[in-house]
């Protein structure tokens, strides 16, 4: 017992930013309907940005906060210019279309900073929690762990209580009738955008200090929050939490099963893949697509 | 949704696979005199990936199914290739054929929970798949003649499969992908004007109607997916096949993902969209390398081309070729560009033989004088009109008059009769006269030699017009009646 607790925290700290990160993608998904690829590539975006900031001589705050805005501006730019013109497309269309925009982002970075080793240090790292005697857990996965059920927490308020998130759960439901009872749906997705930009923002902060500061592996890091989000059915928050944080936390224990331990990575494509599986046979529908009314 | 394409394609199958045949078999001949080692290594690798994205771009294109794990079911088929290639020393066809079979199996596999999934959780799904693949290979590596079920050798030298005996060249290999690649391709063209290819546009169209007519939606789409696993098998074969081994890196969940990007940059919907893909992914950033520029400014462009594609008709880059190949088929610049240039250069042996200009120089003169042909109507005919309105109608009655005599003429003595030689032949005597002029001046030609030239030119193109109109005109209405002009139902 007293070996697992150090996995356990480690699963359950990086299992928090991958729901951080899923929770982003749904919220995204419930008001326009577009599945973001591009979600890991912007957090990549921001980790290198802030990266550079800081390596520039900047205060640490100047760059997270670069970097989670220059995260959001792409994000909001796509949103707003971009993706409209494909709002009379297949869902799948215009999921697959952000897909072009991780590639521009991720190519960019990728030929800009190179595959350096680089390691994002964030002032939290340096002290965390003590427990007989040894350290169990820096503050910075407290800190991720933290902001990820806030976040949560307020995005299921958002979506439940305001007239914002009612307007946002209308246009899952039907885009052309809710603009026909006024809600403006370019605004309201726009904001759908920023919202998706700073989580992606956020998320790929931390990942670029827990996992590696690389371009290409942050953008990659999607298919996990994917995975996540597909465990919430790509609809609900507490569940896509849930499976981020069962993710994490099966990923890290995995490592102390023998035979089993080098196939760590791959527990977030099972998880999902049987998530999948067993809504389909227990005939749960996977996310209400409307696509056919819109 | 905007429609995009046609639902079947035209044509027999026959007709569909006639181009594609000989497309590759020019290719096969000509293209190892073409390239360098290192190129045609390359170009053996593109053959290998365009029967890959042959099969995204069938799913996609004939279902509109996304799979995203295309690559890593070439994967499959590589690893049980090399694995019983070198577990029983079979010869290189057997491990082919038994890498696409089980990649078929796979792709069988993953396919069958997308029997009743939409399209975005299938695409997911695939994703999620080709993911763990990755994970998976990247731990158990590909068989290099090791001990145990994996087959890979832990310390030591790693065992290379040896080629097929008939293609153990590198000249004979690229040969022999090309052949396997061209198979995969006709067998998909083929499909596509079959029942195969006309069940399958029904699914796409509506599952609904397709059951209420009696056809089995599972049973196709099943069909779609095992065929396109075993044949990217195949590539994956093939591939272990041209270096003996495969590595991990190359079957990184991203090439999936791109490979499926670059097909929609390519065109889904005609076989020279897989093609196109296939030379993207591997050709385009060799080439870069080859001038020293960041191969991750490909990535950059793939991103920007995939987002141009999607919001522009998802045909493609084979969809834009196809509609250019229509204008020209349309504006007849071909036909009209090929009778002149013969003539052309007849007449520049013909001058030259006479000693009256160098060669080039007729073949110029003869050039330009196509050049004013296309401006010199229009500007006559604007010179007419200061003469007023009522001047231009009786050019116009008058050539109408002389046009028909002319035809007349042409009906009595057996000959396809052509209501514009008249206007045409007019045209040229008077454009010869400028011609001539503008050699004397410019060339220092004399002017009688320059305006025989010309008029000898118009009589050749004339007489070649007469004499072979019998034939032409069939062909030329049959182009219009397959791409109609814009606007033709206004006249």
């Amino acid at each position: 017992m007293q070996m697992l607790i150090p996995f356990l925290v480690i699963g359950i700290s990086v299992g928090a930013v991958y729901a951080l990160s899923g929770v982003g993608l749904v919220m995204l998904y419930r008001a326009s309907g577009v599945v973001n690829f591009a979600q890991g590539a912007l957090g990549g975006l921001a980790a290198m940005v802030c990266w550079q900031a800081i390596e520039l001589g900047y205060t640490d705050a100047i760059g997270w906060l670069l970097g989670i805005a220059c995260a959001t501006l792409l994000s909001w730019a796509y949103g707003r210019y971009i993706a409209p013109t494909l709002s009379q497309q297949d869902r799948i269309v215009r999921a697959m279309a952000t897909l072009g925009l991780a590639f521009m982002i991720m190519g960019m970075a990728q030929w800009f900073w190179g595959d350096d080793p680089r390691r994002l240090v964030l002032p939290t790292d340096r002290s965390g929690l003590e427990w007989n005697g040894r350290r169990l857990i820096s503050d910075t996965r407290l800190l991720a762990l933290g902001i990820a059920l806030a976040v949560t927490v307020l995005m299921a308020y958002i979506l439940a209580k305001t007239s914002f998130g009612l307007k946002m759960r209308a246009l899952q439901s039907n885009r052309m009738l809710s603009s026909l009872v006024g809600v403006r749906v370019k605004r309201i997705d726009t904001w759908a955008w920023v919202i998706a930009g700073v989580l992606a923002g956020i998320t790929g902060l931390f990942m670029g200090n827990m996992v590696r500061l690389n371009p290409t592996v942050l953008t990659f890091l999607v298919i996990p929050a994917l995975a996540a989000a597909v465990v919430g059915r790509m609809t609900s928050l507490p569940l896509t939490v849930l499976g981020g944080l069962a993710i994490g936390v099966i990923e890290s224990m995995v490592i102390l099963v023998p035979g089993l331990s080098r196939y760590g990575s791959a527990t977030a494509f099972v998880v999902a893949i049987i998530a999948i599986l067993w809504y389909q046979r227990h005939g749960i529908t996977l996310s209400r697509d409307n696509s056919h009314l819109e | 949704m905007a429609k995009d394409r046609q639902d079947i394609p035209l044509g027999t199958p026959l007709q569909r696979v006639t181009p594609l045949i000989i497309t590759f078999c020019i290719i096969a001949i000509v293209g190892p005199w073409l390239l360098s080692a290192y190129w045609l290594n390359t170009f053996t690798t593109v053959a290998c990936l365009t029967l890959v994205s042959a099969t995204v771009a069938l799913l996609y294109g004939q279902l509109g199914m996304v799979s995203l794990t295309q690559f890593a079911l070439a994967g499959v088929g590589g690893w049980v290739c090399l694995r019983v290639i070198h577990g029983w020393g079979v010869p290189f066809e057997i491990g082919l054929i038994a890498g696409a079979c089980a990649a078929g199996l796979f792709g069988l596999l993953v396919g069958l929970p997308a029997l009743r999934m939409r399209g975005l959780y299938l695409a997911l799904l695939t994703l999620l798949v080709a993911a763990a693949f990755q994970v998976v290979v990247n731990v158990i590596g590909f068989p290099d003649g090791g001990e145990g079920w994996t087959g890979k050798v832990v310390n030591g030298q790693r065992a290379m499969i040896d080629r097929p005996l008939a293609a153990s060249s590198d000249v004979a290999y690229f040969r022999y992908a090309v052949i396997w690649m061209a198979a995969g391709l006709i067998w998909i063209e083929w499909q596509k004007v079959s029942r195969l290819g006309r069940a399958w546009a029904l699914i796409r169209k509506s599952e609904a109607a397709a059951i209420s007519v009696g056809v089995s939606v599972v049973k196709y789409k099943a069909t779609a997916f095992a065929v396109s696993g075993a044949l990217a098998g195949l590539a994956g074969g093939l591939i272990a096949g041209l270096n003996g081994q495969l590595d991990n890196t190359g079957f990184h969940t991203s090439q999936s993902i791109l490979l499926y990007a670059l097909v929609v940059v390519g065109g889904a919907y005609h076989w020279v969209g897989a093609v196109i893909a296939a030379l993207l992914i591997r050709a385009l950033p060799a080439l870069l390398n080859d001038h020293g520029v960041d191969g991750n400014l490909a990535n950059v462009f793939f991103g920007f081309a995939l987002l141009v594609s999607l919001i522009q008709g998802r045909t493609g880059i084979a969809g834009k070729l196809a509609d250019f190949y229509k204008f020209v088929r349309m504006s007849r610049i071909v036909e009209g560009s090929v009778s002149w240039g013969l003539i052309a250069i007849l007449l520049g042996v013909i001058a030259y033989a006479l000693s009256w200009t160098s060669f080039a120089g007729a073949f110029f003169i003869s050039l330009i004088a196509l050049l004013f042909r296309m401006a010199i109507p229009g500007v006559l005919w604007m010179l007419l009109g200061f003469f007023g309105k009522r001047t231009q109608d009786h050019a116009e009655a008058l050539e109408a008059k002389l046009s028909l005599r002319l035809v007349k003429i042409m009906k009595a003595m057996g000959l396809r009769p052509d209501h514009r030689l008249f206007k045409r032949t007019l045209n040229w005597l008077f454009i010869g006269i400028f011609v001539a002029w503008v050699a004397w001046g410019v060339f220092g030609l004399a002017y009688l030699s320059a305006l025989a030239i010309i008029w000898g030119a118009l009589g050749l193109k004339v007489l070649w017009e007469v004499s072979l109109y019998t034939y032409v005109l069939p062909w030329r209405s049959q182009i219009d009646a397959r791409y109609p002009k814009p606007f033709a139902n206004y006249r």
